[in-house]
């Protein structure tokens, strides 16, 4: 009979423990974060030694870290993970086949992850790890493109079912953005000028801008080679003037246009060497105006400068630090982290560009040591 | 045009009219018709080369630069990847993982030229999941073939990882492998699928990329009747190309129609493992329709006709009709088995545990876990090909466990299969709702028909040579032995008169049993002070032993004139299996023949009681015997013949 009364006890010890646990972390947490907070996706370990210089005068592109996962992006490895399990109860998912990034103004990190059908949002200032999308009743079939709005709303393309959602993380709502079905929306960028969407519909060659309400305000580009043209468009970055960035795959270009859409340059073809594209995919903008693209059958990222010379060709394949598989989408916050989905590696890269005025600034990044790699 | 541009032309042209002397192949299957010219022209293209139509290549072949800008450096060549360090399971059955080594880690070779477009954005990645319904046929043979997308949610691959739902790529196909999980040795592929310089298989083992002549880019025709090259005789060729389980050949019932398509998906399958269009507790039944109540389809963007079930697999094609789906019904229901499933709580639980369904589980089973598949072979089941020895086909090779060697092995007789779950330290996870609790309590059912055991129905061994007096006068010398699925069957079935499959597959009967074996309770309607109805309470026994016998005279169990089977049954409505074990009564357990002779072995239920906790029935010869048991007051209560 004994043992059964601690059976029966025994019954409310995990629940009290856990209680205590919650209790525990929480508060312990609460005082970390205070430290640490936001800046869990800028811890940059200090045995972290590559970098690849760019251009002169001391800039460069430093490797800061890995995320596979939520676990990744920990305060405390061991106490995160216990943390973290108590507050969601251990609901997450695997990062599968990620395109999308974003590090949104409020610190979330966003990985559309087409592979798993869902949104990762590893939210680091609040500490917590959830997914937008996932199970049977999601309308999520394969996000892509990623963006956020001046508001703090988020908006995933679905490049399968051909809808553009919007997410908003106060209420953790996700609707319908566009009134009208596209072909098949992939990048996706809010213009900070004007204030529109602008979204890349891939199979019509086609950018749409639409404003805030969901109407589309005109279509740029039509299909073809030419000077106007694209061909199959997928991902778009635009910069603090407005101006569009569009990665034009099939024609292996990277178009420049005015947020009215008229071409300001292009640059790049097919290729194999430096400047040159053989899948090009991810863009992205740092605050030096230096253009960041994927390569992604390159397994490499192509530096050129705001005119469109090629800076610096840095990564390879592999799976190591600073190496990729087939890397998809790109993201660079107001802080110059430059996040890379390494999609057949199933993780993010985070890298950080510094520039020459601030390669002796006491800033984290001092931490990096070791030689610097010659470009590639 | 710059030199440079004038040689590249000049190449280009070269290559045009080397390609063009192939003739035929070329106007065909034109990467420039296909859906991979990707040109601003592209998706209809020209049979003229003009300069231009050199990118049509460009999109997958990456050229070196041209000298056409200014500071950069020369030209190199990409290096090879080297093999990723992530392990990246792509796909993961438990035969792929444990055959296949090193195991692909992440995608090689062309496969990645593939992936980098077929990553949801330039193109789509879900490659036509399921079926469509009715005929299958793709509309509008005019319209360009494209990849079907499916717009269901629940169609749609959610899943953690993303290739595991697709034929696996970018592993080595080697002899050894081929050996060890029926496939066709590497050299001995057709030519038209070829591996990679490092024998890996890649996408473009069944996919050129260049022509699209058989509809989907394949190498070959895969059953598609408006394709060239079609063969009615052969279904899923580029399947069975590689592809050979034993016994798969035009004999076996499930190679009709769309062949490896009609169960399987290759690409985005609804079910990760082993690529299947429904979970493994539902593609016999309502998942494929064919043994359920659904309609049987067709794989879509193959336009197969769905063959009726009831024409000879061998019979030319007929036009499809509403008629091929009904004809599995019509045959009397024989094949509707999800009916039978669902009629009633006693059946074998299928699809009861989900996840990942182990085929090398080491027998006997431990998981109570029962799948069609743990009964039945697929591939082989109804093929005359196979050597079926004694087996019914239906049950033709399916691993069960010998009585002899304990071990696992191809099943000769019903009974291994049944032993397959029903043997072993683990047997007792797979009695059913009410465990025994007889004096000797036994689940291993190999140790209740041993044929060591003092009495035991002849399952497993045949009928001792002095026993059967019991039975009907015509099984007295043919019943030599008996299967489980004699007793353990539907009641709906063939073998129970009715028109349903055999099989114990469920039955509304506990147990699963062919026909009632049931305790009438007394006061119930029509048994107001005796239960004379025991041919029917137990019809069960009754199909093979006489009542005439047990009831009336004959039995040696009477005391003087008076049959005393009669009066425990019907007089005091007492049921056979409160005294009788059905099965066997284990040596092994302490039985012995002076004391569980005629299958004697309690229920503690009926026959115990505090005051009598062993009840004990002994017979010395026959016609004599004494039970001690606590129905009867004052000691043990003897009968004499």
């Amino acid at each position: 009979m004994a043992s059964r009364s601690w059976h029966f006890i025994s019954v409310f010890v995990a629940p009290v423990r856990r209680a205590v646990g919650i209790g525990a972390a929480s508060a312990v947490y609460l005082l970390l974060s205070a430290c640490i907070g936001a800046q869990g996706i800028h811890e940059v370990k200090p045995e972290a030694t590559l970098d690849w210089s760019v251009g002169s005068q001391g800039a460069r592109i430093a490797w800061v870290k890995t995320i596979t996962g939520f676990e990744d992006l920990g305060l405390v490895k061991g106490f995160w993970n216990r943390a973290l399990e108590l507050l969601t109860g251990g609901r997450d998912r695997l990062i599968a086949r990620p395109y999308g990034v974003l590090h949104d103004s409020a610190g979330r990190l966003y990985l559309a992850d087409p592979g798993g059908g869902v949104v990762h949002c590893l939210d680091i200032g609040r500490g917590r790890y959830s997914v937008i999308g996932g199970g049977q009743e999601s309308p999520l079939r394969s996000p892509i493109g990623l963006a956020e709005d001046d508001r703090g709303r988020l908006y995933i393309t679905d490049s399968s079912s051909g809808m553009v959602y919007r997410h908003d993380p106060g209420d953790g709502s996700l609707r319908p953005f566009l009134a009208t079905r596209l072909k098949r929306p992939t990048g996706i960028a809010f213009n900070p000028l004007n204030k529109l969407i602008y979204i890349s519909d891939t199979l019509d060659s086609q950018i749409v801008a639409v404003g805030q309400d969901g109407i589309v305000r005109s279509r740029l580009g039509a299909p073809g080679d030419g000077a106007t043209n694209f061909n199959h468009p997928t991902d778009l970055a635009i910069d603090r003037n407005g101006q569009i960035f569009v990665t034009d795959s099939l024609n292996f270009r990277i178009m420049v246009l005015t947020p009215e859409g008229q071409v300001v340059r292009q640059f790049g073809d097919a290729g194999d060497a430096r400047g040159y594209f053989s899948r090009p995919k991810g863009i992205a903008i740092d605050s030096a105006g230096h253009i960041y693209v994927c390569d992604s059958l390159r397994d490499a990222v192509q530096v050129f400068d705001g005119e469109g010379k090629p800076q610096l060709v840095f990564g390879k394949a592999g799976s190591g630090r600073g190496q990729f598989w087939m890397p998809s989408g790109l993201y660079i916050d107001g802080s110059d982290y430059i996040f890379v989905a390494d999609t057949y590696n199933k993780r993010i890269q985070v890298f950080r560009y510094i520039s020459g005025e601030d390669a002796h600034a006491a800033d984290e990044s001092k931490l990096i040591v070791g030689p610097v790699l010659p470009s590639l | 045009m710059t030199l440079y541009r004038r040689h590249l032309a000049f190449a280009a042209l070269l290559v045009f009219f080397t390609l063009a002397d192939q003739g035929a192949a070329f106007a065909k299957g034109s990467v420039v018709n296909s859906p991979h010219n990707l040109s601003a022209s592209g998706g209809k293209g020209t049979h003229g080369i003009a300069y231009d139509e050199i990118r049509v290549c460009v999109f997958c072949h990456t050229p070196h630069n041209s000298v056409n800008v200014s500071s950069l450096a020369p030209l190199w060549n990409r290096a090879l990847p080297p093999e990723g360090l992530l392990p990246y399971t792509m796909y993961g059955s438990d035969v792929f993982n444990q055959n296949v080594s090193p195991r692909p880690l992440v995608p090689t070779g062309a496969s990645r030229v593939c992936l980098s477009c077929h990553d949801g954005t330039l193109a789509l990645n879900s490659y036509g999941g399921r079926v469509l319904k009715g005929s299958g046929a793709l509309s509008g043979s005019s319209s360009p073939i494209t990849m079907p997308s499916d717009m269901t949610p629940s169609k749609n691959s959610n899943l953690t990882t993303d290739l595991s739902d697709d034929h696996p790529v970018s592993f080595a196909y080697t002899d050894t492998l081929a050996a060890a999980t029926q496939l066709v040795a590497p050299g001995a592929l057709p030519p038209a699928i070829k591996l990679d310089k490092n024998s890996n298989l890649q996408c473009t083992a069944c996919h050129d990329p260049h022509s699209n002549e058989f509809g989907n880019f394949l190498v070959m025709n895969n059953g598609d009747l408006t394709k060239p090259g079609y063969n009615p005789a052969v279904t899923s060729p580029l399947c069975v190309a590689c592809h050979l389980p034993s016994g798969w050949d035009n004999t076996s019932p499930h190679y009709a129609g769309a062949g490896c398509l009609n169960c399987h998906v290759t690409h985005s399958s609804p079910v990760k493992q082993y690529l299947l269009s429904a979970p493994i507790d539902q593609v016999c039944l309502n998942g494929t329709g064919c043994h359920g109540t659904g309609t049987p389809t067709s794989h879509p963007g193959i336009a197969v006709l769905s063959r009726s079930l009831s024409v000879s697999p061998s019979g030319t094609a007929e036009a499809p009709t509403a008629q091929a789906s009904q004809s599995i019904q019509s045959a009397g229901s024989s094949r509707n088995l999800q009916s039978v499933f669902s009629q009633s709580i006693y059946k074998h639980p299928i699809g009861l545990i989900g996840g990942a369904y182990n085929t090398k589980q080491p027998l006997p089973v431990r998981q109570p876990r029962v799948e069609c598949v743990d009964c039945h072979n697929s591939h082989v089941a109804g093929s005359s090909s196979i050597m079926a020895g004694f087996m019914k086909k239906s049950l033709a090779k399916v691993k069960g466990v010998s009585k002899d060697t304990l071990g696992s092995v191809d099943a000769s007789s019903e009974y291994e299969i049944c032993y397959k779950c029903h043997s072993g330290a683990f047997a007792l996870n797979f009695v059913g709702l009410n465990k025994p609790n007889r004096i000797i309590a036994e689940p291993d059912q190999m140790k209740r028909f041993d044929s060591a055991n003092p009495s035991f129905h002849p399952v497993a061994a045949n009928r001792r040579t002095s026993s059967g007096n019991s039975l009907l006068a015509q099984y007295q010398n043919t019943m030599i032995r008996i299967a489980c699925s004699d007793c353990h069957n539907s009641d709906q079935s063939k073998k129970a008169g009715g028109a349903g499959p055999n099989g114990p597959h469920g039955s509304r009967y506990e147990h699963i049993l062919i026909a009632r074996y049931d305790m009438p309770v007394k006061g119930a309607t029509g048994r107001s002070t005796s239960c004379s109805g025991y041919r029917s309470d137990y019809a069960l026994c009754f199909t093979c032993h006489s009542e005439d016998y047990v009831m009336i005279s004959g039995t040696a169990f009477a005391n003087g004139f008076t049959n005393e089977h009669a009066k425990h049954v019907v007089d005091r409505c007492i049921p056979c299996f409160a005294c009788h074990d059905p099965h066997g009564v284990p040596g092994q357990g302490g039985a012995t023949s002076l004391n569980n002779a005629h299958l004697i072995n309690f229920d503690k239920v009926y026959a115990s009681s505090p005051n009598n906790p062993n009840p004990r029935y002994t017979s010395l010869t026959p016609g004599r015997g004494s039970c001690t048991v606590s129905c009867h007051t004052g000691g043990s209560h003897s009968y004499a013949r």
